[in-house]
């Protein structure tokens, strides 16, 4: 996004002082972002919210830091936001850092080491009511003096002081000579410490009736920590969790499904029967809708961290998941990229940045395209229905929390294997801060999981745009005169390309048509459903119908000598195949990126497909020596 | 030189301080102590300071999560979850 340099604020603090409801605030609902879950792990970059009726300002949000000296990936992005490094939203002119008031001494730190640097700085103070409630008055004007820049205390939750903080902001002057300020040696920590604490113990008032401030999380903790009903309320919430993901989902979806569906049809309408109207509605409006219909549950996997986030407790989920972590070489820290794992690798590697140990990141970005996001499920519907014809509903459930189960197995092993192989560090680390416990603001989250939803969204649409076009000229040309019913597909590029890839495909006992539907889902999982719908010469217009005219297609489809293809065996093989491979483009692009190195991307991407086939072929070997057809 | 006196001020340290100073570890929880001795590696030590556990604070823990894993530690109104190998360097005496 443009901003012109003159007007950039950029807002800086430590993790859970307050600052992204600080930001919602500002920029109200006119903001873009660039942020995925478990940490701001990007920055935003908004404009003021015109309700404020102020010149247009450009404010940024920035991942939480401790210090100006940083430890990690996400620390880094702060660094390099605030000295200019690397990033095209301009120069920062003015700093509005965010202090939690019932976290000063630690806080100031970064006010001293900002200042040093020559920000220009308004300090926002929340969570002064919690020191309120706890019967703590502070010295708003000492404090101000002390620290020589306007101090403005402002209410998340109620709004209150927003438009004083503006003000002050439009007042303080420009920053001028910013500078990289030198690192702090722990000689210096331990000088500006004692000075820090010097001035907090002169603002705040009864500084040793701290403890009640603390008192309902601690009572809480007893609970969330312990040994037994810590590790079931653990069990509780994420059942809750993965539950509500489906269960609140399923009517969305099924809206989804009914509006492409309608859609499709529109443009076949609109374009007619030639190749336009085929490519608007086969090719284009299928294939986004294949990957739009898991927006409902990103959206409710995106708010359900986000509540657990704000509220405090996700940290308490880091803390107890941390020691059977480090088993695997990763950390409690790790916790937040799994879960989002769950619904999709991209997400989930980005908010590997707050891992500081390079070797705990490592090891959490190459399994999480193991654990079953939410491409995945469509194709595991497809199989479980073909296995599962005429069963009860909840065995097919139960079909699919099986390999929900597997996929969190076999993702475990992979850590711990890479886990021998990677060099060791000599400390592993966690530290974690374990917030105070607070009612979630769930506007403010609404707000937060539909721009991360909207951006999960808009990113994945290019991509999809460019398959879907070549996966439509794959399937229709150099034949797109004959009908489908004459060939046209067997004789495409596709098809030619299936007939060479057959042999290969033929050990885990399909044909060529289903080897080019696995070849195509290498862009993106959930294309797989379509390709084979494709080719398998399925035209039904009708979503609902399509699935089931795909089955009926599927128990009937043979090799050229009779045998059939889709058989127990078979589909079982497929599944472990899916469940294995790492078959998306964007989860590599990512990895490249996160990794820091294309090589054990490249390696990632190779192994898990080779351990995939392996475990395939395999399967369908062994289940055939068995007896099972 | 800084390093005798450095010495000097290192064996003074222990010599007074022996009877009183306990690592936190192995203090009973719940309890404050205040810090007297941080010694670990620069990088942990950083990352301590930064978080707020520095020399002469006032520090309790609060026990440990299930598994064996990280301890719960209060300095001021902070809680801190860290691992038994990043809180082992921190020495303790009784206020």
């Amino acid at each position: 996004m443009h901003s012109s340099g003159s007007s950039l604020v950029a807002l800086v603090g430590a993790p859970n002082c307050g600052k992204t409801t600080l930001y919602n605030w500002l920029t109200g609902s006119k903001f873009k972002t660039v942020n995925y879950p478990g940490a701001t792990v990007d920055y935003a970059i908004g404009h003021l919210a015109d309700h404020w009726k102020q010149p247009t300002v450009s404010v940024l949000d920035t991942p939480g830091t401790y210090s100006l000296f940083p430890k990690s990936e996400d620390e880094q992005v702060t660094y390099d936001v605030l000295f200019g490094e690397k990033v095209p939203t301009g120069i920062v002119k003015k700093v509005i850092l965010v202090i939690d008031a019932t976290q000063m001494e630690r806080h100031l730190l970064l006010f001293e080491q900002l200042k040093a640097s020559g920000f220009s700085i308004v300090v926002a103070l929340t969570m002064v009511d919690i020191l309120k409630k706890a019967g703590l008055a502070i010295n708003l004007q000492k404090l101000e003096t002390q620290l020589g820049v306007p101090v403005q205390v402002v209410d998340g939750l109620l709004g209150k002081g927003i438009p004083e903080l503006i003000a002050a902001m439009f007042e303080a002057p420009l920053s001028e000579k910013v500078q990289v300020v030198a690192k702090w040696s722990l000689v210096d920590y331990d000088h500006q410490q004692k000075r820090v604490r010097a001035l907090v113990a002169e603002v705040l008032s009864a500084p040793g009736g701290r403890e009640k401030v603390l008192a309902t999380t601690k009572k809480i903790d007893r609970i969330a920590l312990h040994p037994f009903f810590g590790i079931l309320t653990f069990f509780l919430i994420m059942t809750g969790l993965f539950t509500s993901i489906f269960w609140l989902a399923t009517p969305f979806m099924d809206w989804f499904d009914a509006s492409i569906s309608w859609g499709a049809d529109q443009a076949h309408a609109f374009a007619g029967e030639g190749l336009l109207g085929e490519f608007l509605s086969e090719g284009l409006i299928k294939s986004f809708g294949a990957v739009l219909i898991f927006v409902p549950q990103i959206f409710i996997l995106f708010f359900g961290i986000g509540i657990l986030e704000s509220s405090g407790y996700l940290a308490r989920a880091a803390t107890l998941i941390d020691r059977p972590f480090s088993s695997l070489g990763m950390s409690g820290r790790s916790f937040v990229p799994v879960l989002s794992g769950f619904a999709c690798a991209v997400p989930a590697m980005m908010a590997t940045r707050n891992i500081p140990s390079k070797r705990d990141r490592m090891i959490t970005l190459f399994m999480i395209p193991l654990l079953t996001c939410s491409a995945r499920i469509p194709v595991f519907a497809l199989f479980l229905a073909f296995i599962f014809v005429d069963a009860p509903a909840w065995q097919a459930g139960l079909g699919m929390a099986a390999l929900y189960f597997v996929s969190l197995i076999v993702g475990t092993l992979a850590a711990a294997i890479i886990n021998r192989f990677l060099p060791a560090e000599p400390h592993g680390s966690f530290m974690m801060e374990l917030p105070l416990y607070r009612r979630p603001r769930f506007r403010v989250l609404l707000q937060q999981s539909l721009t991360r939803t909207k951006s999960y969204a808009t990113r994945a649409g290019p991509v999809i745009f460019v398959l879907a076009v070549v996966l439509w000229l794959g399937t229709t040309f150099p034949h797109q005169e004959l009908s489908v019913s004459e060939g046209r597909l067997q004789k495409s590029y596709f098809g030619q390309m299936g007939h060479y890839i057959e042999p290969v495909f033929e050990p885990m006992g399909v044909d060529w048509r289903v080897g080019v539907s696995l070849l195509t889902s290498f862009a993106a999982r959930e294309v797989f459903v379509a390709s084979l719908a494709l080719t398998m010469d399925i035209t039904d217009d009708n979503e609902e119908t399509m699935t089931d005219s795909l089955l009926a297609q599927m128990r009937t489809a043979q090799f050229s000598d009779g045998r059939m293809i889709f058989t127990t065996s078979t589909v079982m093989g497929l599944l472990a195949f899916v469940l294995i491979a790492l078959q998306c483009i964007a989860t590599t692009g990512v990895a490249i990126r996160e990794m820091g190195s294309w090589k054990f991307a490249i390696f990632q991407l190779l192994i898990f497909n080779i351990v995939a086939y392996v475990v395939a072929v395999g399967i369908v070997q062994g289940l055939r020596a068995f007896g099972v057809s | 030189m800084p390093f005798r006196s450095h010495f000097g001020h290192f064996a003074l340290t222990c010599r007074t301080m022996q009877k009183h100073m306990q690592k936190l570890v192995e203090v009973p929880k719940g309890q404050n102590y205040r810090i007297v001795n941080i010694s670990c590696e620069v990088g942990i030590h950083e990352r301590l300071v930064e978080m707020g556990i520095s020399k002469g604070q006032i520090i309790n823990t609060q026990g440990r999560a299930p598994f064996g894993g990280p301890w719960i530690v209060q300095v001021g109104s902070t809680l801190l979850a860290l691992r038994e190998g990043e809180i082992q360097c921190i020495q303790v005496e009784a206020l």
